[in-house]
């Protein structure tokens, strides 16, 4: 091979590299440019002055989240909750994927699908409503669970810590899993139907079909969501839910760090705190997504990315 | 599909340039003034062709362009103005935030050439209107410097009708009086019809609390509305409120409330809406909560039918030695008017906001146009039938119109007297009597008195700083900071010493939550700060700054 | 496609019984919600302030409906987002794959740097004000296209896309490139109309992300002529309480002539319902594409 230079190579690419370029042109100005702005951190900002002529101090908010007890607990329930939230809802958005794709009646399959993924456009505030009216003690799931005589009184579930987050890794399921359902269904229409096929003649069962067909074929669609997916654990579960489900007894446990940020930052118009607490997580989610990089080597060469 | 498209794209395009061509015929060679308001409640294209408006633009000679920015994270919108300086040229609703930032011109001199009404309806009062720091005045707020009927109060005691009724129409006082008063309705009817009754309505999401957990301890001891202060009349020292004897007196009565069932365990989880719905179902029998805010609940109640839960309203105290001083009006300022300072033409903006000072512009906003829409009947402004009835059926009419609408403009509002001796508002103590369905009358006439009002006596003694509520602590402050962390706390800990099942952990959860306000959030820094503002703010009110 | 077995065995059978009861549950459970939504938007408000509605309006009304619909710049709102989204959604889809088709391409000298770049761009932002900025001095600041640049590349659609990309056979390409195709008819030609689910399903994920879009309507216009629907609707929503910052808020406006007034839980429903609906109308057209090639003989392109 003729050791070209990288001129040379970009030459004869050069209808890729025409197509790319405006891309990362667009990246550069929408993506990057605005990072200047991470310098707001270390100075006192104030809109007033602009960020550089705002007064310097360095670490202070970094500093300042470090060492407040609060922020390492507010850290263990975001890693909780988004942890659960990434592990049920891709099982359950893969596994609803996988059910819709056996279904052969058009019709059914298409309603079901339809269906499923209302609830991701009822915002969070109409979900929390629902989710209080149903687990309040005049509720309609103690009202079942005492008939059914497997509790004894009733339980006022929003308000104990420890079901918080189980409520709601449930209700994040429950509202994102038709929606996260879309692009694994997409992903089982682009098998090979040949493979099917020829996997009836040799007389696997319907279990088999799945275990040895479909699920390897989506596999590197279900690995590179899996490292996105963490690499934004921090992220995962949002402002909205923390919020709107939780309240001051389970405040413990239900706060994660979009509502820190907001609490110790925007709400008291300290937008150097904001950039400070933007900065680590943008810091830990690449560390994050790298790490999962790593880590998927084992099972796909090259990684995902 | 195509051609539908094109279609859809080529129709877009002539609106898109007729749009403005028709906009450059209109106008005429009026300068034109851009306006910032900062609520929510106004819908943008109803305002600016509002009649009321127009009147205003035609009077003064000046075109103007409000922008509504909605009430969502004005905090965002607001940050990126400040940032690029874009400003309005006249803004409402703003306040010590814009200050520092830069935003707003000094308005002394403007006033002095061209804000004689202004000047003339505030009087002393413009002095409250002055920035601590530096002390100009940078806004105008809706003055309230003048004696008000109360018609109906804020914050006061909320009784059910029907709970006064079964009981005889009892004199109710004291917190003592309320739980005697419980405990005997509950002895008559243990429930409505199946469903319990929830006996003490409390919510207690984010400022619920203040209203329904925070503030009642004020009233009932005899406190203006400092909100998160106690303040000590003599020295001015501050300590935080939550830290007090007082408020721990109150949730003593609250723990009590719980421990004979008259609490629930949710109470602390309430949110708003759900509140609301009790409220509306009739369940909640009383409550200490700011009664303009449950007027949704009883217009529920009304329409379902159930007019005898709805609410009389009366003042609570802890014992017979306190006065009531919930309803008396502190008069202090947080927000108003600016003129922002790259504004083109600031005696012309300086002159708007004069005219909405002013009696012709007061009597326009609040009433409407002579003959369009009111009378002089008797000397007494009057509302017209059809008029009125719109009012009461239409909700869109009062935006349409651009009267009773404006929040926040420079007007005065409720039972407040004009300099020509008429009120500035339709609705006033005169109207409310013959207003007020059935069980209010009989309420009413029980009780002797023609309105709520009449139960509250607002002429006691306010503070020489206004409310402490609206004291300002510097945004991004250690005090603040510390602030916010006491808030966290007490949020967790209140509840947890409301539901102590005996004295002895009572005092030991109190005494512990005191504890981690004072090491761990270091609220002393707060209290500092706080009684500094009020030294100041008193400084210049005296005007000698 | 004939020739299966045309009788199902018994374990077939209970297992599709199972299929379907357990689908059929789910839907029940995702279905129930958004009805209760749509049956609060036909209830009155006041009765709905009560409780207890579930199933069916208990006092049944269409002014939810009507004073939404009357509002009165609806018809600009409805126009810009529809043109939002077409323009929007078409824009951003043909940049995605064009940019995916480029990162495939293993043999692509720049593709390891762009690679990265995209997935460090997924995570970091550099926060609203100096985002503003760009914006602002870009001369995007009131123009319809600050809808559609900002808009045009998604980093975790890119990755999506690429993933899908990669799996179609590169003989494909090859064979083209010998042909004498350039990778521009080859993207347009050949990979575009082979990657139809990937294509569907990002003009549906790109329309709802332009359809829900509120926020850069009032953050970069001034929202009277590039007003949109959505953020016609959060307007009205955000009369709610629930914009309410704190205690100070409320008593400023009750003290200053304003108002406490609650969006009626009715309103909201009635917004959620106007908000989706066009979605779920479109939806099932999008639809066809995930669901060939599961089917007896589906056909691929």
């Amino acid at each position: 091979m003729v050791k070209r230079t990288l001129a040379q190579k970009l030459w004869n690419q050069r209808i890729l590299v025409a197509m790319a370029l405006p891309f990362m042109v667009w990246m550069l100005v929408f993506n990057f440019a605005p990072l200047m702005g991470w310098s707001m951190a270390f100075v006192n900002y104030k809109p007033r002055y602009g960020i550089f002529s705002s007064e310097w101090v360095g670490l202070k908010y970094f500093a300042e989240f470090i060492t407040d007890n609060r922020f390492y607990e507010v850290l263990r329930n975001t890693f909780a909750m988004s942890g659960l939230n990434i592990f049920f809802g891709t099982f359950s958005a893969i596994g609803l994927a996988v059910l819709l794709s056996e279904v052969r009646s058009t019709a059914f399959k298409r309603t079901i699908q339809t269906v499923s993924y209302l609830p991701h456009f009822i915002s969070w505030v109409v979900v929390s409503n629902i989710f209080y009216t149903f687990l309040s003690s005049e509720g309609l799931f103690n009202d079942v669970l005492l008939r059914l005589g497997i509790t004894s009184e009733t339980v006022s579930y929003m308000s104990k810590e420890t079901s918080f987050w189980g409520i709601v890794t449930f209700s994040q399921v429950w509202k994102e899993m038709g929606w996260n359902a879309i692009l694994y269904l997409a992903a089982i229409t682009a098998i090979d139907p040949q493979l099917y096929e020829a996997a009836t003649l040799d007389g696997v069962t319907r279990f088999g079909k799945i275990r040895y067909i479909t699920i390897p074929c989506i596999m590197p669609t279900i690995m590179m969501l899996l490292v996105l997916n963490i690499g934004n654990l921090l992220n995962a579960t949002g402002f909205d839910p923390s919020y709107l489900m939780g309240n001051d007894m389970t405040v413990n446990y239900s706060e994660n760090l979009a509502v820190y940020a907001y609490t110790y930052g925007m709400q008291m118009s300290r937008y150097s705190m904001s950039t400070a607490l933007s900065i680590f997580n943008s810091m830990f989610s690449l560390l994050l997504v790298w790490s999962a990089n790593k880590l998927s080597t084992r099972f796909i060469e090259g990684g995902i990315l | 599909m195509k051609r539908g498209l094109s279609l859809l794209l080529a129709l877009m395009l002539v609106i898109g340039l007729a749009l403005p061509l028709a906009g450059a015929i209109a106008e005429d060679a009026r300068p034109t003034l851009t306006v910032f308001d900062f609520t929510e409640e106004l819908d943008q294209y109803l305002i600016n062709n509002a009649t009321t408006i127009k009147q205003m633009e035609d009077d003064l000679g000046v075109n103007l362009e409000i922008e509504v920015v909605s009430g969502m994270s004005t905090e965002e919108k607001t940050s990126t103005m400040i940032a690029s300086g874009d400003y309005a040229d006249i803004m409402f609703r703003v306040d010590e935030r814009m200050i520092e930032a830069g935003a707003l011109l000094p308005l002394d001199d403007l006033l002095e050439s061209d804000g004689q009404d202004v000047l003339a309806a505030w009087g002393d009062s413009i002095n409250k209107l002055r920035y601590p720091d530096d002390g100009n005045i940078y806004w105008i707020g809706s003055p309230r410097n003048r004696p008000e009927e109360i018609t109906d109060p804020g914050a006061c005691l909320m009784v059910q009708y029907e709970v006064l009724d079964k009981l005889g129409y009892p004199t109710i006082k004291t917190l003592d009086d309320v739980y005697q008063m419980l405990n005997d309705y509950l002895a008559i009817q243990p429930d409505l019809n199946g469903t319990p009754f929830i006996p003490w309505g409390i919510w207690a999401d984010s400022w619920g609390y203040n209203h329904t957990v925070n503030n009642p301890a004020l009233w009932v001891n005899g406190f203006t509305d400092d909100s998160n202060a106690y303040v000590d009349q003599q020295t001015y020292d501050v300590t935080y409120f939550t830290a007090t004897d007082y408020f721990k007196n109150y949730v003593s009565f609250l723990n009590k409330l719980y421990l004979n069932n008259l609490l629930s365990e949710n109470a602390f989880i309430t949110k708003y809406d759900e509140f609301n719905s009790q409220v509306a179902s009739g369940r909640v029998l009383a409550m200490i909560y700011n009664a303009s805010l449950a007027s949704d609940s009883e217009a529920a109640l009304r329409a379902a039918g159930m007019p005898e839960r709805c609410y009389a309203r009366f003042p609570i105290l802890a014992d017979e030695s306190v006065v009531d001083r919930s309803n008396v009006y502190c008069e202090s300022y947080d927000n108003g008017v600016g003129i922002s300072t790259s504004c083109s033409d600031p005696a012309l903006a300086m002159k708007v906001i004069n005219y909405i000072a002013s009696l012709k512009g007061n009597i326009l906003f609040n009433w409407g146009i002579e003959g369009v829409h009111y009378d002089v009947i008797d000397g007494k402004r009057v509302w017209k039938e059809e008029v009125a009835q719109k009012f009461a059926t239409d909700p869109n009419y009062r935006y349409q119109e651009g009267i009773d609408c404006l929040g926040w403009w420079p007007l005065y509002y409720g039972s407040m007297k004009l300099d020509d001796g008429d009120y500035a508002c339709p609705q006033n103590k005169q109207a409310f009597y013959g207003n007020a369905d059935d069980w209010t009358k009989k309420v009413l006439d029980a009780y002797g008195i023609t309105c709520w009002g009449d139960n509250f006596d607002t002429s006691g003694t306010p503070t020489p700083y206004g409310y402490g509520w609206t004291l300002v602590i510097q945004a991004g402050s250690d005090a603040e900071l510390a602030l916010t962390k006491a808030d966290t706390v007490r949020h967790t800990e209140v509840p947890t010493v409301v539901m102590s099942q005996t004295q002895e952990e009572f005092d030991a959860n109190f005494a512990s939550m005191v504890d981690k306000l004072y090491n761990e959030c270091k609220i002393n820094l707060w209290e500092d700060a706080m009684k500094q503002a009020i030294l100041d703010r008193m400084e210049i009110w005296g005007g000698q700054k | 496609m004939k020739g299966k077995l045309s009788y199902r065995s018994p374990s077939e059978r209970i297992g599709n019984a199972l299929l379907y009861a357990v689908l059929t549950l789910l839907g029940v459970l995702m279905l129930y919600p958004f009805w209760n939504v749509f049956v609060l938007a036909l209830n009155e408000p006041l009765d709905t302030l009560r409780g207890g509605v579930y199933l069916w309006p208990r006092k049944f009304t269409l002014d939810n409906l009507r004073q939404i619909l009357q509002m009165r710049n609806l018809l600009t709102a409805f126009i810009n987002s529809i043109l939002r989204t077409v323009i929007g959604s078409t824009v951003s889809v043909f940049c995605i794959m064009m940019f995916s088709y480029c990162l495939s391409r293993r043999d692509f000298v720049m593709r390891g740097l762009l690679q990265r770049m995209v997935v460090i761009s997924m995570y970091i932002s550099g926060g609203l004000i100096p985002y503003y900025f760009v914006i602002r001095n870009l001369g995007l600041l009131n123009n319809f296209l600050v809808y559609i640049i900002p808009f045009m590349l998604n980093a975790f659609y890119v990755l999506v896309a690429r993933s899908f990309i990669d799996q179609l056979p590169s003989s494909l390409r090859e064979s083209a490139q010998i042909d004498g195709a350039n990778d521009l008819m080859i993207l347009i030609r050949i990979i575009i109309p082979l990657s139809l689910p990937i294509v569907a399903t990002l003009v549906l994920f790109t329309a709802v992300d332009q359809w829900n879009s509120w926020y850069d309507t009032y953050i970069y216009t001034k929202g009277t002529d590039l007003t949109t629907l959505q953020y016609e609707l959060v307007k009205v929503l955000s009369k709610s309480t629930a914009s309410i910052k704190n205690y100070e808020d409320v008593q400023s406006r009750l003290l200053s002539g304003g108002t406490v007034t609650s969006t009626p839980q009715s309103i909201r429903m009635a917004i959620t319902v106007v908000a989706t609906l066009p979605i779920l109308c479109v939806y099932p057209f999008m639809q066809r594409y995930f669901i060939q090639g599961l089917t007896l003989g589906g056909v691929k392109g």
